[in-house]
């Protein structure tokens, strides 16, 4: 796809670790790299808290434009239109910076033969937490801050009467919105 | 009451108070004595409708000018934390700015942030947040371990704005620390996105299209039936992905949150993570060619059936009333 190099950290003592402890470390190993741009998702989907790019940021002393749906960058600057609840702002924001991008933000490139070859001989750096000079017990299960208290079922949502379109079904929806006299 | 008192990061625009933050008060005033609210710009306008949602103080950040609120929100709060003035909670909505608001507030705190919270609860003098997972078929409740300040990320629509007829809330100011190169991003022009009907988040009918539609040119049909109906369309990732609509259309997880009276699903197989975002609807219909789909899992009426045929008879219908 184009990387130059990667850096992968690896250790057991990150099993269970929090937002900010990934923040933590992903700040240590960004630090090794001295970017320019920090670019990121908006969130992981299965943690999905949408903290990491801001916390990272703050933890560099850089600042950060979060849900970005385009991003140039010319002349040291970058430029981001940003999400908004009705829209977007445009942003000009000073690097190095963290960027966090929203999906669709581009179509990715499909990998070239060549690409492919030639990723195989790209260097891939290989640290633990010790390497990043990161205390094993302040992140995972060992540096949680927070704890899980209860574990409960969720009200379950009855599913309703589910019918086969036989060229009618509009007339049922129709029907239902009427009853709500929504219409 | 268990908590001393609680900060909200309070949002607005054009000196109207987000319903986002007003919901956010409602649940705060039951489980706190007070209830402050931290804002940018001139906090005076804000003062009534706050208080009379239960607020008893606005505290500015002063006006950002063309900054964003992140960086300047969360260096107040953590210093008045470390100065001993600071609350036992923060709670922020799960917005854009809300999101870096908790982000920047949880590093200078050294805490994390309990996210995704649909809902509060007070045990034993600890806030607790309640969190949907597994598209919200199981709830998980979480506290801090540490005794510090708790950062809660609340997602939108988790309670109801409730005017309780509070007294204008006091004004003050608060100081913000030195903000390093934290500040260096500048809003240089707004665009709003034009839409002619109801917000998709307050809509009472949201008629939403997902992968089944086919194609962009064919969401036009949802766009007609939303207008025909008074509604908001919408969209699911899928569709917002494929670019066939903007962002602001996606309901689910990373989208908006929506609890309309009636919610109409049209070629939504009913990912989790779109579940989350329109399970709260008052009523669901969902119309999907596969039987199997989840999304008839939560319909209150499930049409099996192709939205192509079933979609255009609903607008002639519709058009013909």
């Amino acid at each position: 796809m184009g990387a130059e190099s990667a850096v992968l950290v690896s250790d057991e003592a990150l099993a269970g670790s929090d937002a900010l402890s990934t923040a933590k470390v992903l700040t240590a190993a960004i630090a090794r790299c001295e970017p320019d741009l920090i670019l990121t998702g908006t969130e992981s989907s299965d943690g999905y808290t949408g903290t990491v790019p801001a916390q990272v940021a703050e933890l560099m002393d850089l600042p950060s434009v979060t849900f970005a749906k385009e991003i140039a960058v010319a002349d040291g600057v970058a430029t981001v239109k940003r999400q908004t609840e009705d829209g977007y702002d445009e942003i000009k924001c000073s690097l190095p910076a963290v960027v966090s991008v929203t999906a669709g933000v581009v179509e990715p490139r499909y990998p070239s033969f060549k690409g492919i070859m030639a990723a195989k001989n790209k260097p891939v750096d290989e640290v633990d937490l010790t390497g990043l000079g990161i205390d094993p017990s302040t992140v995972g299960w060992a540096g949680a801050g927070q704890e899980i208290t209860d574990i409960a079922e969720a009200p379950a949502r009855e599913a309703g009467e589910v019918v086969v379109d036989e060229g009618d079904a509009h007339e049922r929806v129709l029907a239902f919105l009427d009853d709500l006299k929504v219409i | 009451m268990g908590l001393s008192k609680i900060w909200i990061y309070g949002e607005a625009k054009d000196g109207v108070v987000a319903t986002t933050t007003l919901e956010l008060l409602a649940k705060a005033r039951t489980l706190a004595d007070t209830v402050e609210v931290i804002v940018h710009g001139d906090a005076s306008v804000l003062a009534t409708d706050l208080g009379a949602h239960g607020a008893s103080t606005v505290l500015s950040v002063g006006d950002l000018g063309e900054g964003l609120p992140g960086p300047r929100v969360a260096s107040a709060i953590a210093g008045a934390v470390s100065g001993g003035n600071g609350p036992a909670v923060v709670l922020c909505g799960t917005t854009y700015d809300g999101r870096d608001v908790a982000g920047r507030l949880s590093a200078k705190l050294d805490v994390p942030v309990i996210t995704n919270v649909v809902d509060l609860l007070v045990d034993n003098d600890r806030l607790l947040g309640v969190e949907p997972v597994f598209g919200g078929t199981t709830d998980v409740t979480t506290g801090f371990t540490g005794g510090g300040t708790g950062v809660f990320l609340v997602r939108p629509k988790s309670f109801a704005a409730e005017d309780v007829g509070g007294a204008p809330a006091g004004v003050d100011s608060i100081e913000v620390g030195d903000l390093g190169n934290t500040a260096g991003a500048v809003v240089t022009n707004r665009f709003v996105e034009e839409s002619s009907g109801p917000k998709l988040d307050e809509a009472a009918i949201v008629v939403a299209g997902g992968r089944g539609i086919g194609d962009a040119d064919r969401y036009e049909m949802i766009e007609t039936l939303a207008t025909l109906l008074k509604g908001a369309p919408g969209a699911s990732r899928a569709v917002v992905d494929s670019g066939w609509v903007p962002y602001s259309y996606q309901v689910g997880q990373t989208g908006k949150v929506v609890k309309p009276t009636v919610y109409l699903a049209c070629g939504i197989s009913g990912a989790t993570q779109h579940l989350v975002g329109m399970k709260g609807s008052q009523n669901i219909i969902a119309i999907n060619k596969d039987e199997e789909a989840p999304i008839f899992g939560v319909a209150d009426l499930g049409i099996v059936g192709d939205v192509h045929k079933v979609l255009p008879k609903l607008i002639e219908a519709l058009q013909a009333r």
